[in-house]
C-alpha cells in the first residue's frame, strides 16, 4: 500500500488545473436543458477538445489521453475545483464512447468517435419505456430488419438530453418471437430522421432534461446496429458497468459540494442549531469516506480485480449523500431557499442541486433495486 | 498510489483469522464469562507464538516491525471473532509507546506480558489480573505503576469479556516506577493509536453482526418462506452492508497516515472511528432486529459481538469528542481539506 499522488501525477493536476484556468469561461454558462445553453455547452466541449481534453480517458489511439482510473480522478478533481461546465455529452464519452470502441465495426468507431469527441453529435439515451423502467427488459419499441435497414416503433421515455440531442442509442426488440433479455438490439439512431417524434418533458426544474422519443415507422440503416442482433442486452449491461459509472460519479463533485456546505454553515454558524451542525459534519465525512473507497476500488481495479454487485453499495450512497447536502444547506438559508435567484449564498444554486437530487436515488437504477442486488448478490439472501 | 494491500498482508490476515476461526468461538467465550475469566492465558501464549502480540514491536526488542496497516487488518479480525484477550490493545497501545519511547522500553523487561495504558478516554484497566505494569497517560506525562501497586476495585462491565478495575489517580504518583514529563506529543500519538484500533474492532464487529445476521434470515423461515427473501429485510441488511462499505477505505487510510506520521494523522483517525461507529450501529440495530425476539436472548450469539461494540464506541474517542474535534480543525483548515487535498 502507497497512499499519495507520484510526481508525474501531481505535474498532471498542475497542466489540467493551468489550462481549465485560463479556458474555463468567467460566466457560468445556461443551463444545458435550455436552447441556448445547449448550444453554449457544446462549443465547451469543442473548446475542451481543442486542448484534447474533452475525452482523456479514451485510449491515445482513439485520440484520447488514456487516462488511467487514479488520474481522471486527479481529472475530475481539478475540473469541479475550476468550476469548468457541464458535460453535456457525457451519454457520448462516458458511456457510448467505451461500448463503441468495445462492440463498434471500424467504420462505426471512424464515423461516430471524432464527431462525439468535437460535440458535432450529442447523445441522449434511449433505455427506458412507459411499460420498462427498473424492470428493462420489459422493453416493447421494435426494430425489425427489413432489406438494410431496421425500421423502429414505439416509444422511448425518460431519455436524458433527448430535447436538443442528435443522436439516441438504445435497446430495441429486433426478434418479433422473443420476450425479456433475449433478442434486444442495441441501435444507434439519428433523431432528425424522418418518423421520429421527440416531445420535451419539463423536469422538477422546469427545464426539458428528457423527453419521450415517439417511433413511427423510423428507418435506420442497418450499419447503425452496434454487436451482433439480438445481443443488445449484454452489451448494454457492459455500458451501465462500474468503470463507466464511476466516470460519471466520481467523488469530486460531492466532496466540493461539502465544502461549499461547510463555508455556508460557517458563515451562519451562530444562528444554527446543533442538529445542522452535525448533519454538516457529516456530509464532510460520507463525501471523505465515498472519495476514499473510490480510490480504493480505482487501485483495486488498476491491479487486475473485478467490481461487480460492489457498485450498488456506491450508487445509495453517494446518492442518499447528494440529497442529504442540499437539504441541510436549504435548511441553512431559511426563508431564501427558495429564491430562484442570484443572490447572496449562490441560493439559486442550492435549490437547483436540491431538485436535481431527488433524481439521483431514482436514476441509473432505483437505490430499491440497488439494496436487492446487494442482499441478493453480495449478502446472498435468497431471491 | 496504490490503496490495496499486498499479497503479504493478505496472507498473514488470512492465516490469522483461521486460528480465530477455530479458538476463538464463541461458545469459548462463554466459558469464559462463566468462569469470570475472560483472560485465556493459553489463548495469549499462542497470540505471541502466531507472532501476533509482538507483530508491530521492533525489532530490536524481539518483535516483527510490521506497519501499522497490517496490524490494523489483524485487530480488524480480532474484532470479527470478539477476541476477548486485549491483543489490540497490546499492539496498538502498549508497543507504539515502547518502540516510541527508549525510558518506556527499559522499564518494560517483560515484552510479552499484558502492559495496561489508561488515559481520560479509557480510564479504567482492562485486565489488571492479567498486567505486569499499568501506563497511566495524562495530557503531558506518562507514568510506569507496577500493577500490584493498583488498590482500585472491580468494575463490571456490559460486556463481560472487559474485565475493569477503576484507577485510583490519587494513589498513582506513590505507586509509580517513573514518571515522564514533556510527553505530550507522545500522549497525542497513543490517542490517535487508540482511535484507529478502537475503529478497527468496530468494523470487524459490523462485518460479524452482518454475516450472523445473513444467515438467520436464511434459516428462519414464516409464511413458507425465509425471512431473508422479504424485501423490508433485505433493505435493512443491504443499508448495513453499506456503512459497513464506507467505513473500511477510511479505516485503511487512517491506519497508513498513523504508521507514515502524516500530519493530518488525528484527523483521519477521528474520521476512521466515527464511520466506524455509524457502521457498528446500523448493523447493530437492523441485525437485532432480522433476528426478531431470538436477538434479544441471551441464548443467541449475537449480543456477544454487539456489546463488545457497546463499549469500543466510547473507549479512545466517543461520538462527542471526535465530532468537536473534526469541527474545529475543518473550521480552521477548510481550504485545505477539500477534495484535491485528500491525499498530501
Amino acid at each position: 500500500m502507497k497512499i499519495g499522488f507520484s510526481d508525474s501525477q501531481k505535474k498532471f493536476r498542475n497542466e489540467i488545473r493551468g489550462w481549465l484556468e485560463k479556458n474555463v469561461p468567467k460566466i457560468p454558462l445556461n443551463s444545458f436543458d435550455t436552447k441556448e445553453g445547449f448550444e453554449e455547452h457544446r462549443d465547451w466541449e469543442k473548446k475542451l477538445n481543442s486542448g484534447n481534453w474533452s475525452m482523456v480517458t479514451w485510449p491515445e489511439q482513439y485520440g484520447g489521453r488514456g487516462l488511467n482510473l487514479i488520474e481522471w480522478l486527479i481529472f475530475e478533481e481539478e475540473y469541479y475545483r475550476a468550476k469548468a461546465p457541464a458535460r453535456v455529452n457525457q451519454n457520448g464519452v462516458f458511456l457510448l464512447g467505451p461500448t463503441l470502441m468495445e462492440y463498434g465495426s471500424d467504420k462505426q468507431k471512424e464515423k461516430f468517435l471524432s464527431a462525439m469527441a468535437t460535440g458535432e453529435h450529442i447523445w441522449s439515451q434511449g433505455w427506458s419505456e412507459p411499460g420498462a423502467g427498473s424492470d428493462m427488459a420489459a422493453i416493447r419499441t421494435t426494430a425489425f430488419k427489413k432489406g438494410d435497414k431496421y425500421i423502429i416503433n414505439g416509444q422511448k421515455t425518460w431519455s436524458s438530453r433527448a430535447t436538443f440531442a442528435d443522436w439516441t442509442f438504445g435497446l430495441f426488440r429486433s426478434d418479433p418471437e422473443s420476450e425479456r433479455h433475449r433478442g434486444l438490439s442495441f441501435i444507434l439512431v439519428p433523431l432528425d430522421a424522418e418518423g421520429v417524434t421527440v416531445r420535451p418533458i419539463p423536469q422538477l426544474d422546469g427545464e426539458p432534461g428528457f423527453a419521450e422519443i415517439y417511433f413511427d415507422d423510423v428507418e435506420v440503416d442497418v450499419s447503425n446496429l452496434l454487436g451482433g442482433e439480438g445481443e443488445g442486452w449484454s452489451i448494454a449491461m457492459a455500458t451501465a458497468g462500474f468503470e463507466r459509472g464511476l466516470m460519471l460519479r466520481s467523488p469530486a463533485r460531492f466532496q466540493e459540494t461539502a465544502s461549499k456546505l461547510l463555508s455556508l454553515y460557517f458563515k451562519n454558524k451562530d444562528n444554527l442549531s446543533g442538529s445542522i451542525e452535525s448533519k454538516v459534519l457529516q456530509s464532510w465525512l460520507r463525501a471523505e469516506a465515498y472519495a476514499l473507497n473510490i480510490y480504493q476500488t480505482a487501485s483495486k481495479l488498476m491491479a487486475g480485480k473485478k467490481i461487480g454487485p460492489e457498485s450498488s453499495l456506491g450508487k445509495v450512497f453517494w446518492s442518499e449523500l447528494d440529497h442529504q447536502m442540499h437539504q441541510t444547506a436549504l435548511d441553512i438559508l431559511g426563508v431564501s431557499s427558495e429564491l430562484e435567484e442570484v443572490v447572496a449564498d449562490d441560493v439559486a444554486s442550492w435549490i437547483k442541486g436540491y431538485m436535481f437530487s431527488y433524481s439521483g436515488p431514482i436514476y441509473a437504477g432505483t437505490n430499491e433495486i440497488q439494496k436487492n442486488i446487494i442482499a441478493e448478490r453480495l449478502l446472498g439472501m435468497p431471491r | 498510489m496504490n490503496f490495496t494491500f499486498s499479497e503479504d498482508q493478505e496472507i498473514f490476515r488470512d492465516a490469522f483469522k483461521k486460528y480465530l476461526e477455530s479458538n476463538v468461538t464463541p461458545e469459548k467465550i462463554r466459558s469464559g464469562w462463566e468462569d469470570n475469566m475472560p483472560f485465556n492465558q493459553a489463548r495469549w501464549q499462542e497470540l505471541e507464538e502466531l507472532g501476533i502480540l509482538q507483530s508491530n514491536l521492533d525489532e530490536k526488542y524481539g518483535g516483527l516491525g510490521l506497519d501499522l496497516v497490517t496490524t490494523c487488518l489483524l485487530v480488524e479480525e480480532m474484532g470479527y471473532y470478539a477476541l476477548p484477550e486485549p491483543a489490540a490493545e497490546q499492539i496498538f497501545l502498549s508497543n507504539l509507546l515502547i518502540n516510541k519511547s527508549i525510558d518506556i522500553a527499559e522499564l518494560i523487561e517483560e515484552k510479552n506480558q499484558f502492559i495496561g495504558v489508561t488515559h481520560s478516554l479509557s480510564p479504567n484497566i482492562l485486565f489488571l489480573d492479567n498486567s505486569s505494569k499499568i501506563i497511566n497517560l495524562e495530557e503531558d506525562s506518562i507514568s510506569i505503576v507496577s500493577s500490584k501497586d493498583i488498590n482500585g476495585k472491580k468494575l463490571k462491565s456490559s460486556d463481560p469479556s472487559r474485565d475493569l478495575t477503576n484507577f485510583i489517580s490519587e494513589n498513582s504518583d506513590s505507586g509509580s516506577l517513573k514518571t515522564l514529563n514533556d510527553q505530550k506529543s507522545l500522549v497525542n500519538n497513543v490517542v490517535t493509536s487508540g482511535m484507529v484500533m478502537s475503529a478497527a474492532i468496530l468494523v470487524g464487529l459490523s462485518r460479524k453482526i452482518l454475516d450472523l445476521a445473513t444467515a438467520y434470515t436464511l434459516d428462519r423461515k414464516q409464511f413458507g418462506k425465509p425471512v431473508g427473501s422479504f424485501q423490508a429485510v433485505k433493505h435493512m441488511l443491504a443499508q448495513a452492508a453499506i456503512e459497513i462499505e464506507f467505513s473500511k477505505a477510511t479505516l485503511y487510510r487512517a491506519a497508513y497516515s498513523l504508521d507514515n506520521d502524516n500530519p493530518l494523522q488525528k484527523l483521519h483517525a477521528a474520521q476512521a472511528k466515527l464511520q466506524a461507529i455509524d457502521a457498528c450501529e446500523m448493523a447493530s440495530r437492523n441485525s437485532m432486529q432480522a433476528h426478531g425476539a431470538m436477538g434479544y436472548t441471551w441464548e443467541m450469539d449475537l449480543h456477544i459481538f454487539i456489546r463488545r461494540g457497546w463499549s469500543y464506541k466510547q473507549v479512545w474517542g466517543n461520538k462527542s469528542l471526535l465530532e468537536n474535534y473534526i469541527m474545529n480543525q475543518l473550521e480552521k483548515d477548510l481550504p485545505k481539506l477539500g477534495s484535491t487535498y485528500t491525499f498530501l
